[in-house]
């Protein structure tokens, strides 16, 4: 009994001495990452008025049909993705742009994608190599077009071997200029591809990446392959989601892309030059958080050559996509996700503080580091020393309901200040009722979901940290071929020419896992 | 910890006060845009079919644009926004009945008044609507605000002259797409592709002034010209851009080159780009050459891209195959011939001859 109360005593001073020294510091911190976040929020503010004036001025529709727009090859990676490619596809090739093609890659799928893709677009087998130029370890089996000759669609058949080898072979594949990545259960905007692409034209010289912004699907009403109606999602956690997209991915990136330093273009949406991911050898296969890498690789290559370059990041650009709603997915992608980043910050750490890297290396990365990769492990592990400090009655409840209280509410802040812009300047989400929950949801955020996606996040750097295996997952999709969509009738059929024989069946050696 | 307590008491104060502000300010922006809205749609749903008669033309009695014309003073402001934007949208006749809308309403004088406006918004709004207008009378301020301190300035004014369409400023456009006095490295006083729109709107007229940029210092000015060459299809373009095409250090503008040379060029140019073939020059470079001997598409050209079908670079053999395939006669007959070879040419030339008889069928290609 009396080891047991010596212990409890020690414990409580070295909690009560963890306390002291911690809460002030612990309450500065917090204050200072809701702080960068609301300056970048006030950075972005700047960006979009003047893309906003700027599009005001603008002749859309010359834009949609000028020739001076570079061309972009969409590369839409697959696996299993019956249920949706073919409504995704056609909404990817009806899309406003002067000029694009669509490059579908099979990653050996074992349901009946590449099927659904024969049926509806009469794909006939081209013996054509697809070049060398970014390497790729995986065969390519096979290579298909439309037979009407006149469809911008390719099809790439190749053994399964994940996302980033079939973006990969994608790259190698296309044919245009840009290289647009697109996951195939996202559903871009008419107009999005040229508006991303837009920076491409307005400065063609220095442009060498762009990105648009991602929205969660959920609740939305999707017809023939297009988002006909906003609404938010029926579940709590992914109307979290949508505030949390809208701070952290929207305005976020805005507020970097302003001050120079965009280090992670989504990889659901994201333009590039082709010939700029050649050069720098296409997607990293090792890396799990291949977005974020091959954007880093960029400023490496392009800021040790001292070479003149924009990376730029579109608020109005919008690719919908659907987010986890269940918690055990949801735990899977931010594992996987803040795994991607501590691999790239550690990856390129040595570009931390170096003169030649600029703001990135003097701002961007040190803030990465600091309120990006640590943030989970910082806010979990002074949550536990306050509420162990409350169950030992170091501190009164009063006091240690006074400190989350400001911590959070300063998130909380924040949040409603990322909302009161969507409002103002996007207003995307109609009706009194959606204005509501977003409030709502960025109250809720505080209790229980932070939390989680902290502890999450923290296992995905352990998980980094000691290189685990990566846990792959499937997200069970509802695809987007909704009931309303009106299918189109089958194009005619043209004798076959090509004397090419169908693809073998492939074998499945990895999962895939989920969305944005 | 009693003064820490009454710091966090505070500042949570603070924080409450502050989300409640913020919630203020949200549900007043919806509230304002609502009101806003409803009231715009309601005098603009009265006089739309009166603005779609006239912009679509069909006003010959002008009953509808005397009406409009004879708008209060009120109802024209909310009229005004609707006006501008249709008149974005329309050119000919129903741009001219339009532009006398605005100009009855006092909108040119106003905006002629307003192009020196010390605040850069009014100056850009200004220019806007005397571009739209194709106010012919504001060209010289217009090529003054080219060089404007504003940025969005700038960029309304280089638009603006585009549409108006006069050749005579393109010397002065063309200057304003590269840096100008005062500004960053690679900071740029027009937009590219802006100034590329409005000189492609001016039509051949301005095909010496693009062909003299061709030679110009700026890497952004020759960019924006060798484009606006390209697509504009200005044959006194070609003769700058031999010589350009020796020097230029800009990959992707030497590639516009290549391309202006190949689809204006003749069979001079074809020792020129066959220089650009050889395996040690980058990739995008060789296919960029091969597209435009593609594109001359006389023997001697066939003849230069036809080894190319066996090259170790897939992407080159690739471009090499379908460069011929767009020949016509002369490259379909050399692919025929490589189908009887072996190795890589063949596979190549059939799959060139395969997505060719894909694309005929459709009614694409040759």
């Amino acid at each position: 009994m009396n080891i047991l109360l010596e212990a409890i005593d020690l414990l409580r001073t070295v909690v009560g001495g963890l306390m002291r020294f911690i809460d002030t510091p612990l309450l500065a911190y917090f204050v200072l990452i809701n702080s960068s976040y609301l300056l970048l929020m006030i950075l972005a503010l700047a960006d979009i008025a003047a893309q906003r004036r700027r599009a005001a001025w603008t002749d859309h529709e010359a834009s949609a049909t000028s020739p001076l727009v570079p061309g972009v090859s969409l590369v839409v990676p697959a696996y299993n993705e019956e249920a949706g490619i073919v409504a995704s596809i056609e909404s990817l090739l009806s899309l406003r742009h002067p000029r694009h093609e669509v490059i579908v890659v099979d990653d050996g799928s074992s349901d009946g994608t590449f099927d659904a893709l024969v049926e509806r677009f009469d794909l006939v087998g081209v013996d054509r190599e697809v070049p060398t130029d970014v390497p790729v370890r995986a065969a390519v089996l096979g290579l298909y077009v439309p037979n009407d000759g006149r469809t911008r669609l390719v099809v790439v058949r190749k053994a399964n071997s994940g996302k980033t080898e079939a973006v990969n072979t994608g790259i190698k594949a296309a044919t245009l200029p840009l290289i647009a990545v697109v996951d195939a259960d996202s559903v871009l905007d008419p107009d999005a591809l040229t508006a991303v692409t837009e920076p491409f034209v307005v400065d063609p010289i220095r442009t060498v990446a762009t990105g648009g912004v991602v929205r969660p699907a959920n609740g939305c009403t999707i017809s023939s392959g297009r988002v006909v109606g906003v609404d938010l999602p029926r579940q709590w956690l992914a109307r979290i989601q949508v505030v949390e997209y809208l701070r952290a991915f929207m305005l976020g990136r805005m507020g970097s892309s302003k001050l120079g330093g965009l280090i992670l273009i989504s990889g659901a949406f994201g333009v590039f030059r082709r010939d700029v991911l050649v050069e720098i050898g296409g997607y990293d296969v090792e890396c799990i958080g291949e977005d974020i890498e091959v954007v880093m690789r960029i400023h490496k290559l392009y800021r040790s050559q001292r070479r003149d370059y924009r990376v730029t990041f579109l608020a109005d650009p919008t690719c919908w996509s659907e987010v986890p709603v269940s918690p055990r997915v949801l735990a899977r992608q931010r594992r996987r996700w803040h795994r991607g980043i501590w691999e790239a910050l550690w990856k390129y750490r040595g570009m931390v503080a170096q003169p030649c890297y600029g703001r990135l290396g003097f701002l961007v990365l040190p803030w990465f580091w600091l309120f990006e990769l640590a943030a989970p492990m910082i806010e979990l592990g002074g949550l536990a020393v306050v509420l162990l400090a409350l169950a030992l009655g170091i501190v009164d409840p009063g006091y240690a309901v006074l400190f989350l209280g400001v911590a959070y509410g300063y998130a909380l802040v924040v949040s409603m200040a990322f909302i009161a812009v969507e409002e103002i300047v996007f207003h995307r989400y109609p009706g009194w009722r959606n204005l509501a929950i977003c409030l709502a949801a960025s109250i809720l955020e505080n209790f229980g979901y932070r939390q989680l996606t902290a502890l999450w996040r923290c296992r995905g750097a352990w998980d980094g940290i000691r290189r685990a295996q990566p846990e792959w997952g499937t997200m069970t999709r509802t695809g987007f071929a909704a009931a309303d969509q009106v299918a189109e009738p089958p194009l005619p059929p043209l004798p076959r020419t090509s004397t090419m024989p169908s693809a073998p069946a492939l074998p499945t050696v990895s999962r895939r896992d989920e969305v944005a | 910890m009693t003064g820490s307590r009454g710091l966090l008491v505070a500042s949570l104060t603070a924080l409450i006060a502050v989300a409640a502000v913020l919630v203020i300010l949200t549900v007043q922006a919806r509230l304002v845009r609502s009101h806003r809205d409803r009231a715009l749609a309601a005098v603009q749903g009265r006089y739309r079919h009166l603005l779609l008669e006239v912009a679509s033309g069909e006003d010959e009695d002008r009953r509808a644009w005397t009406e409009l014309a004879d708008l209060t003073e009120a109802n024209w402001r909310r009229v005004q926004p609707a006006v501008v934007a249709l008149l974005a949208k329309v050119r000919g006749r129903p741009a001219q009945e339009l532009g006398a809308l605005l100009d009855v309403h006092g909108e040119l004088v106003r905006a002629r008044a307003r192009l020196t406006s010390g605040l850069a918004a009014r100056r850009a709004r200004a220019a806007y609507v005397l571009g739209l207008a194709r106010d012919r009378d504001c060209l010289p301020t217009l090529t003054t605000l080219l060089g404007d301190a504003s940025g969005d300035v700038r960029f309304v004014a280089a638009r603006s002259l585009g549409l108006i369409g006069e050749p005579a400023v393109s010397p002065a456009l063309l200057t304003a797409c590269g840096q100008l006095p005062g500004m960053r490295e690679g900071h740029t006083g027009v937009p590219a592709w802006v100034a590329a729109e409005s000189l492609l709107r001016m039509g051949a007229g301005c095909q010496d002034a693009v062909a003299a940029a061709m030679t110009s210092k700026d890497v952004h000015v020759r960019a924006v010209a060798a484009q606006v060459a390209l697509h504009g299809s200005f044959p006194a373009a070609v003769g700058p851009a031999r010589v350009c095409l020796l020097s230029e250090t800009e990959p992707r503008t030497k590639e516009t080159l290549m391309a202006l040379l190949g689809s204006l060029g003749d069979a001079q140019d074809v020792p020129v780009l066959a220089a650009y073939l050889h395996p040690l020059v980058p990739a995008p470079l060789r296919r960029a050459a091969v597209a435009a001997l593609g594109l001359v598409g006389t023997p001697e050209a066939a003849a230069r891209v036809q080894p190319l079908l066996a090259d170790e670079d897939r992407s080159v053999a690739t471009a090499a195959g379908d460069a011929l395939a767009v020949m016509g006669t002369i490259g379909r007959d050399i692919l025929t011939e490589a189908m009887t070879a072996t190795g890589r040419q063949r596979r190549v030339a059939a799959a060139s001859l395969h997505l060719a008889r894909l694309r005929m069928r459709a009614g694409e290609a040759a």
